[in-house]
């Protein structure tokens, strides 16, 4: 009887036994998947002592500094344009021809001019002397020998009324004669005046016409002397062309500007435009470091030299200059990286190790214990404030010492002392 | 003689495995470390005489050591005994459920320390189980772990634990003295007090030989629940000879700890050889004598 | 007449009394077993009860012993006493079982250090005590003085020469550092000696007059009876070095071979949360053991006890 309940008892503890070890077994293969699921995985990082990098990337225009225009120095219909942009040139080459027969036909033509107004001046000349003078001085030789004998006239009349040979009436009519004749005299006087006047002006006409004809004549030289080119448009500097204003066959007046060459030693600018959002990370003076991309990325050191508000785009647009002679500019469209280095924090770690809890900013320290199972790894929060951030890095404060490792990445939500595993 | 010869060699055979093992691990390292007793560091190999004898016997942790190892055995042994002896007896006897009762005395045997610790920490914590207890009566609690109060814990987990090894032995003792010396006894008038005073105690003498030599053994062990409990270094009243010598292995010196594992072996060597002694002269005698004394008183009443 | 009926009542209250006196013994004797076998089990029923407290219960009840107190404080703050979990939660062991992969790892080294040292321990034991049992050789009683001898020290006595040894055989470090002393442990031929000189020397010498070699002679004859107690000394092994705690605490390097019962000894505040089902995980292959072979282990200890 016992012994039958110890054999019961026995069956029945053998099989809790092997119950037992299976289970271990079972939760030996699974334990370390299943944690392995379980666990936030995390990365950690440690805080640097750095400047933050801001970065924006935009498009931007690289401009020469130093343009030098050349301009047709007389009007010119140009025959070929021998250069194209970015062409470099060297004083004296030639960068397009013009049209020879024009420019003579042209000499031709003023020439003639200067010829007509010659004449025109000659013509005036006799025209006034003929007519003026010679009528002048016959009449008033003339009037003053009326005024004589009408003086005469009027004192032998006078003298016979006084005497009475002869009646009053006939010494009035010998007054109104002479009166007459004085009047006239007085017109003739007046007009004189007003000859002297007409003389006065006649020169006057005629200087404007002979400096008229002077300009004619120098308009003449200089555009003879402008001819000397043979029609060869040549460059006045050492540069890079910029830009052609002028092609086959376009005519150009004088003083129009024809070619833009930026000179050899010309500077670069840099110019790009940001929104007010963008714009507000930089400022005037500050020392950025730009990486253009062209053909190939360059990067290089600079200082914002300008930052204006250009009202009718709403955009901010900042220069910066190139000083760097290394950079092999190009001008034109560039992508454009904008780094602009903050002062030094001395606690800057990733974005990713900042969390958010409500409105406070932590991150966690990764701790390590001498736990039960061996070494553990566990987060401790730590509450920071925030001093700055770009779109990598964050520089925080907070109590934190040198070596902890912060929390740069976690494969799940993190609370204080949870236990984590590394990745 | 050949044959002689011939069963000796196979019984080294049989034993060379053993006596290999025993040899590398226990024998030989062993007389090397009696060796280093008498020498200066482990590095150099510098006789030193009996130096390390002498400030071993001066050193303060050493005596303090020895007097507690010693006092723990005076206490413990004799407390064991009389307590385990004592369920012995209530165990030995026809009883429903009683097989119950000792399967539970036997249970503390095989739970492992290490696992049990745990509850022994939460009651005799400062701030623990039974000085809440105490809080509760209003009896101003106890720092269990930081005064003498960690002698006595001592002793009750290792009674906890060792009491169910004696009781065995002594059921078996008592299993193996014949019924009918108490029913002789019993006719004879003798109440239950004489009779465990004449019969039980004088017959047991053997098994209580073997109880206390290997209570004296397992008084040794309880360093592992000390250890556990309190450390490295526990309050001095605690502070056993492995106490003593685990620490001084971990400081290195251990010319001390050997010559302290030297002393301790010889003081054992000798316990055990005048125990042995002991129980030669006396035991079998006052065993067989009791028992044909009480044969004769048996058979002269009958 | 009524001298005999006082007669029958004096003999009735006689026997009641008799009855009762009986029947209150037995009752005390009863409440006694039942009081000391508490006392006895409580460790256990203890952690086995704590084992499903969840997390916050387990922070509430011993939230006193897990943070510093301040002892300016006028009122220390105790632990709360509580044996029953409300609410009853499986965490303790979902956590140890399923989120600790070093939990399990830990168990296995337990096994991984318990089970060589035991098989060892039977194979080596089983031989040396037959030698020592049934046949006379040189030095016998010497050596086996010797192992009694040294069965007896502490383990601290023979560390260093264990530590020695280990380092020149370029052990230390391994699982084999704790193995191999493990398994030339003396008890074991101790133990199966007790038992053979039991076994008559007759039956061997009726063998060997027979013509059997020593090898069938202890195979097929000493093995067979030893059954029992090659399970009692199993279990007796078992049961010693799964709760080792000091060899492989010193003669292991690596924390991740360190065996559970370290792991165990070195929970403290922080991790009571999973510390009660730890424990018990770990007492459960023992106490299985227990479960199945007590009469063995009943035999074997009372084996060693036997002269």
């Amino acid at each position: 009887m016992e012994t039958e309940q110890n054999t019961d008892k026995r069956k029945i503890l053998k099989r809790v036994i092997l119950v037992f070890i299976a289970i271990m077994i079972l939760l030996t293969f699974f334990s370390k998947t299943i944690n392995d699921i379980l666990l936030p995985e995390v990365e950690y990082t440690t805080f640097s002592n750095q400047s933050l990098e801001k970065e924006i990337d935009t498009t931007g225009e690289i401009k020469p500094v130093d343009i030098k225009k050349i301009n047709a120095w007389r009007d010119m219909k140009i025959k070929e344009v021998k250069v194209k942009e970015g062409d470099k040139v060297t004083k004296g080459i030639i960068l397009a021809l013009t049209d020879t027969d024009d420019m003579l036909l042209k000499v031709k033509s003023m020439e003639f001019e200067v010829k007509k107004a010659q004449d025109e001046i000659e013509n005036f000349k006799n025209q006034f002397k003929s007519n003026v003078e010679t009528e002048k001085n016959n009449k008033n030789q003339w009037l003053v020998k009326d005024l004589e004998e009408a003086q005469k006239s009027y004192d032998e009349a006078k003298l016979l009324y006084e005497n009475g040979l002869d009646s009053y009436k006939r010494v009035e009519t010998c007054l109104e004669e002479l009166e007459t004749i004085k009047k006239k005299i007085s017109d003739e006087k007046e007009s004189e005046e007003n000859e002297k006047r007409n003389q006065e002006d006649y020169e006057r006409t005629l200087s404007e016409k002979m400096s008229e004809l002077q300009l004619k004549i120098y308009e003449l030289d200089d555009f003879k002397k402008n001819c000397n080119d043979n029609g060869e448009i040549k460059s006045e500097f050492d540069g890079v062309i910029n830009q052609a204003l002028i092609e086959k066959g376009s005519t150009c007046n004088s003083g129009q500007p024809l070619f833009e060459v930026v000179s050899k030693d010309s500077k670069y600018k840099l110019e790009w435009k940001l929104n007010s959002a963008k714009a507000q990370i930089l400022k005037e003076g500050d020392t950025v470091d730009l990486t253009i991309t062209n053909d190939k990325e360059e990067s290089f050191e600079s200082n914002i030299d300008k930052k204006n508000y250009v009202v009718n785009e709403g955009l901010y647009l900042f220069t910066s200059f190139i000083n760097d002679k290394n950079i092999k500019t190009k001008t034109g469209q560039v992508d454009l990286n904008i780094a602009l280095k903050s002062k030094e924090y001395p606690m800057v770690v990733p974005n990713s190790c900042i969390f958010n809890a409500g409105d406070k900013n932590m991150i966690f320290v990764l701790k390590e214990k001498d736990g039960v199972m061996g070494e553990e790894q566990f987060v401790k929060s730590v509450n920071v404030k925030i001093l700055d951030s770009n779109d990598s890095s964050t520089a925080i404060s907070g109590n934190i010492a040198e070596n902890d490792n912060i929390v740069s990445f976690a494969s799940k939500a993190l609370v204080d002392n949870a236990k984590v595993k590394l990745r | 003689m050949k044959i002689k010869t011939k069963e000796a060699l196979t019984g080294y055979a049989f034993a060379s495995p053993i006596i290999a093992g025993f040899t590398v691990f226990f024998l030989v390292p062993f007389i090397i470390s009696i060796f280093y007793c008498f020498t200066e560091g482990i590095g150099t190999l510098k006789f030193v005489g009996l130096k390390n004898f002498n400030s071993l016997l001066h050193s303060s942790s050493f005596l303090l050591a020895v007097k507690n190892t010693f006092e723990f055995n005076i206490v413990c042994v004799p407390l064991i005994m009389a307590i385990s002896l004592l369920f012995a007896v209530m165990l030995n006897k026809k009883l429903k459920g009683i097989t119950y009762f000792r399967s539970f005395f036997i249970l503390p045997l095989v739970i492992p320390v290490a696992s049990v610790i745990l509850v022994w920490n939460i009651m005799f914590d400062q701030y623990g189980a039974l000085n809440k207890l105490l809080v509760f009566f209003h009896i101003t609690p106890v720092e269990w772990m930081r005064s003498r109060w960690s002698f006595w814990i001592l002793v009750i987990v290792y009674i906890w634990k060792n009491c169910g090894y004696n009781v065995i032995l002594f059921l078996a003792g008592l299993n193996s003295i014949p019924k009918d010396f108490y029913e002789a006894a019993y006719i004879d008038g003798a109440g239950k007090f004489a009779c465990l005073k004449a019969i039980t105690i004088p017959l047991l003498a053997p098994t209580g030989f073997f109880v206390f030599i290997i209570s004296i053994i397992n008084s040794f062990k309880v360093f592992r629940e000390a250890y556990l409990l309190a450390g490295k270094y526990p309050y001095k009243d605690m502070y056993m000879l492995q106490h003593f010598m685990n620490n001084n292995f971990y400081n290195l010196s251990y010319q001390r700890l050997t010559t302290a594992a030297a002393l301790m072996a010889l003081f054992i060597l000798l316990l055990v050889l005048a125990l042995f002694k002991f129980e030669a002269n006396n035991g079998r005698s006052l065993d067989k004598g009791a028992i044909k004394k009480k044969k004769n008183q048996h058979s002269n009443n009958s | 007449m009524q001298l005999k009926r006082k007669k029958i009542n004096i003999q009735i209250i006689v026997k009641i009394w008799i009855t009762i006196n009986r029947i209150t013994k037995r009752v005390l004797y009863y409440f006694i077993m039942v009081f000391v076998s508490i006392s006895l089990l409580f460790p256990v029923i203890y952690m086995f009860a704590n084992s499903f407290m969840g997390e916050k219960e387990i922070q509430k009840n011993y939230g006193a012993l897990m943070t510093v107190n301040d002892s300016k404080k006028a009122e220390p703050e105790y632990m709360s006493f509580k044996l029953i979990p409300d609410p009853v939660s499986f965490m303790q062991y979902y956590k140890a079982l399923l989120r600790s992969p070093k939990f399990l790892q830990m168990f296995w080294n337990s096994c991984l250090l318990t089970l060589p040292i035991l098989l060892g321990q039977l194979i080596v034991s089983t031989l040396a005590a037959f030698a020592f049992s049934k046949f006379k050789f040189p030095l016998r009683n010497v050596i086996f003085f010797m192992f009694i001898i040294v069965m007896m020290m502490p383990f601290q006595v023979s560390l260093v020469p264990n530590y020695i040894i280990l380092k020149k055989l370029n052990l230390l470090g391994g699982y084999l550092s704790v193995i191999l002393p493990g398994t030339f442990s003396t008890f074991g031929v101790f133990l199966l000696r007790q038992f053979m000189i039991s076994i008559p020397d007759e039956l061997c010498e009726a063998a060997k007059v027979d013509g059997a070699s020593s090898m069938r002679i202890f195979l097929n004859i000493i093995l067979p009876q030893c059954k029992g107690a090659l399970a009692s000394l199993a279990i007796l092994v078992f049961i010693d070095n799964w709760n080792m705690v000091e060899q492989p605490l010193i003669f292991l390097k690596d924390q991740a071979m360190y065996p559970l019962s370290i792991f165990l000894s070195a929970i403290n505040g922080n991790e009571l949360g999973i510390a009660f089902a730890c424990g018990l995980i770990y007492m459960i292959p023992a106490v299985l053991i227990f479960l199945y072979g007590e009469k063995y282990l009943v035999e074997g200890i009372k084996l060693s006890g036997m002269k």
